[in-house]
């Protein structure tokens, strides 16, 4: 899973304690969710974008839709 | 961890001391299980005291952290689960002939210990998934 989450987080300044505590979860969720060794539920997921003021899309994209959308291009 | 849960955690390991301590001294022919749970409620109280003292931030429980324990536990019961068919499978082939006490207590102990060092692991790695 890739995750744009770090790049949105610092353009609204935000620490990853401050996201954590915003959307009920662990730091430690919020460090691994930015790893992309932690997949979110869809709520998480929305929960998250809704704090960064983004959309899921924006936010997370996984291998396979990766691989698809350069196909698409080729 | 919340303050309650650790005071509820508390009361469970002066519990079992107590039990352990009533069985070790009224019934005595059940020593071993006294002895498991006087030790076992030491240890809990002794894990609280530990986590209370170092802790950096509160132990709250989130989907991952829930998500992780289910997967640990699940994973934990299949081993022993496997374990007990193996040893089974000994015992009828007349490989081993273990102490009916002895394996009851070392179950317990691995159904246990596994999943922990399960939950420890997933942790580590952030999700069950591969």
């Amino acid at each position: 899973m890739q995750t744009r989450m770090k790049e949105f987080r610092a353009r609204h300044s935000i620490t990853q304690a401050d996201l954590a505590g915003r959307v009920g979860v662990r730091r430690e969720t919020i460090v691994h969710l930015e790893k992309g060794t932690y997949t979110p539920s869809l709520r998480l997921a929305w929960q998250i974008a809704r704090e960064l003021e983004t959309t899921v899309d924006e936010l997370f994209s996984f291998d396979d839709e990766d691989a698809e959308r350069n196909e698409e291009t080729n | 961890m919340t303050e309650r849960n650790y005071m509820v955690k508390n009361w469970m390991g002066v519990v079992l001391i107590v039990v352990g301590a009533l069985v070790l001294m009224f019934a005595p022919a059940f020593s071993m299980l006294g002895s498991i749970l006087l030790n076992v409620g030491a240890v809990l109280i002794f894990i609280i005291f530990v986590r209370r003292r170092w802790r950096k931030e509160p132990d709250m429980q989130d989907e991952r952290t829930k998500k992780i324990g289910a997967a640990g536990l699940s994973w934990s019961w299949l081993l022993t689960l496997m374990l007990m068919a193996g040893l089974y499978l000994l015992t009828t082939a007349q490989i081993i002939d273990p102490d009916p006490g002895l394996l009851l207590v070392g179950l317990m102990l691995f159904l246990g210990v596994s999943g922990r060092l399960l939950q420890v692991y997933f942790y580590r790695k952030g999700d069950i998934g591969y």
